[in-house]
């Protein structure tokens, strides 16, 4: 039998198209809200970096999340990041002024570098916000271990 | 100490040999980018600082000025430099630390030179900012034990200080953060100087002895101290159970209870100007540097935290006083006499 090579490649060419298209329609990407939870378990774990890939996701598609922005300061504190710990809970408090716990994590982190004054800022904030809530009471307590020097 | 081998980047162009092709000049490439070693100090060293704190000379001048000032401490009687003397590479010759209590502590005073390149501070590394770190002792009712609110309105009393943090900060108003900001920036500058190794490692053979040469072959290789001791500051800022005698104190374990290789785990500390720091280990309990050499060759004692990159180095007394040689090329020839930065008392 003589083969047509022009028809060989052709019918090929179809084939992994098809292929293609068809794990495009059964591989989908998770939702934002699975990512967000996916972020959240990573956090658990303490695994930050990964965490942090996840939340950075999130973010793009849903740039006005606070919950994610509170999250990947966390993430970036507890990297040690400071720096990028500071503008991301900003980002969320800007959003959500009365995110209680951006408020909280913000004013730990306050703590950790030596921002007694700024700490108690955000402990004003929470007070305010949510009288004497389980975030104010745990900032309330970093505060008291900092000055304590016990960070 | 666990073997390791390393690339023999003491000695460029040991590897051109090798031949030619693609192969071999990338194989070249690496040894001439790796000829600088990755022990040799750069000529520049800049610790880093926070974009909340940037170093700045009006800072650490204030930072200086409050290093040595013994209003630190609730009794007015300890300065940050009472513990962390410069004459004794930034800590003090007691084996174990001592505080406002009077209380010998579980662990030795670490020295704070070159502590601004570390990124978790203490000897369990349970503090990531600089600027949390030196608040820490003055705070802490065992150290200088002050209240840090009443050392604002004691300074802000005092007005020794309104020039500095307007030229500082802007203002004269003394703030707990401010005072943080100004110990961590001063903290940051200092940074090991330039050593008789780093003299060899650019080029003057005279700069060691043989001896010393033949440690630091020792030291990245048979010894295995390299393995935690890397870097240009000599160390990986990696916790390690070296297998020193086990008591209450169970170092990094306390941040990482679920690590079992975290028990009895402390910080490997810089071997910049080590000779200036006896006594040794996170304990104090080797009093020179031959202890500590000797306490590597010893066989230690069989737990799961032992670090695994520890071995016991069979090493002859030659071999050992080569080791000993090589750390004293560590320490650097500038003057440790610093000069505190207090003004001098008014005349009256």
């Amino acid at each position: 039998m003589k083969i047509n090579l022009t028809a060989l490649l052709a019918a090929s060419a179809l084939l992994v198209a098809v292929s293609s298209a068809s794990a495009m329609m059964t591989t989908s990407d998770p939702s934002p809200s699975d990512t967000m939870k996916q972020a959240e378990t990573l956090v658990k774990n303490e695994k930050y970096g990964d965490a942090s890939e996840k939340l950075t996701m999130v973010l793009k598609s849903d740039p006005q999340n606070a919950d994610a922005w509170n999250l990947l300061g966390f993430s970036s504190r507890m990297m040690g990041n400071f720096d990028d710990a500071e503008k991301q809970y900003t980002n969320a408090l800007k959003i959500e002024p009365n995110h209680k716990g951006a408020l909280n994590y913000m004013g730990q982190m306050y703590v950790q570098t030596g921002r007694l004054e700024d700490a108690r800022g955000m402990l004003q904030r929470l007070k305010s916000t949510c009288g004497d809530c389980k975030e104010f009471t745990q900032l309330d307590t970093a505060i008291r271990e900092g000055k304590a020097g016990n960070y | 100490m666990k073997s390791i081998s390393t690339v023999s980047w003491a000695k460029p162009g040991t590897l051109r040999f090798l031949g030619a092709g693609l192969l071999g000049f990338a194989l070249m490439f690496a040894a001439d980018v790796a000829s600088a070693g990755p022990h040799q100090r750069p000529d520049h060293p800049a610790a880093p600082a926070f974009a909340f704190n940037p170093t700045t000379p009006a800072k650490t001048k204030l930072g200086c000025r409050l290093f040595f000032d013994h209003r630190l401490a609730k009794a007015n009687d300890t300065s940050c430099a009472s513990c962390h003397d410069p004459a004794h590479g930034w800590t003090d010759t007691r084996r174990k630390s001592r505080g406002a209590l009077d209380v010998a502590e579980a662990r030795r005073t670490q020295t704070v030179l070159g502590a601004g390149f570390v990124p978790k501070l203490g000897w369990s590394g349970g503090i990531d900012a600089l600027e949390g770190f030196v608040l820490a002792p003055i705070a802490r009712a065992h150290e200088m034990a002050q209240d840090l609110d009443a050392l604002v309105v004691e300074l802000s009393s005092s007005g020794d200080y309104s020039r500095g943090l307007e030229a500082a900060f802007g203002s004269s108003e003394v703030t707990v953060g401010r005072i943080s900001q100004a110990l961590a920036a001063f903290v940051r500058t200092l940074v090991p100087g330039v050593a008789p190794f780093d003299r060899w490692q650019a080029g003057d053979q005279n700069a060691v002895s043989d001896s010393a040469k033949e440690g630091f072959d020792l030291f990245t290789g048979k010894a295995g101290c390299a393995a935690c001791h890397t870097g240009w500051r000599f160390t990986g800022d990696a916790f390690h159970d070296i297998g020193l005698e086990a008591g209450s104190d169970i170092g990094r374990a306390v941040h990482e209870p679920n690590n079992p290789l975290a028990r009895y785990a402390f910080k490997t500390p810089t071997l910049r100007d080590v000779a200036l720091r006896p006594p040794y280990m996170h304990d104090g309990s080797k009093s020179d540097l031959m202890d500590v050499v000797d306490h590597y060759v010893q066989p230690k004692p069989a737990r799961e935290s032992l670090s695994p990159l520890l071995s016991s180095p069979v090493l002859s007394d030659r071999e050992k006083l080569n080791l000993v040689d090589f750390l004293l090329t560590l320490t650097s020839v500038t003057d440790h006499t610093f000069k505190n930065c207090l003004p001098e008392r008014k005349q009256k």
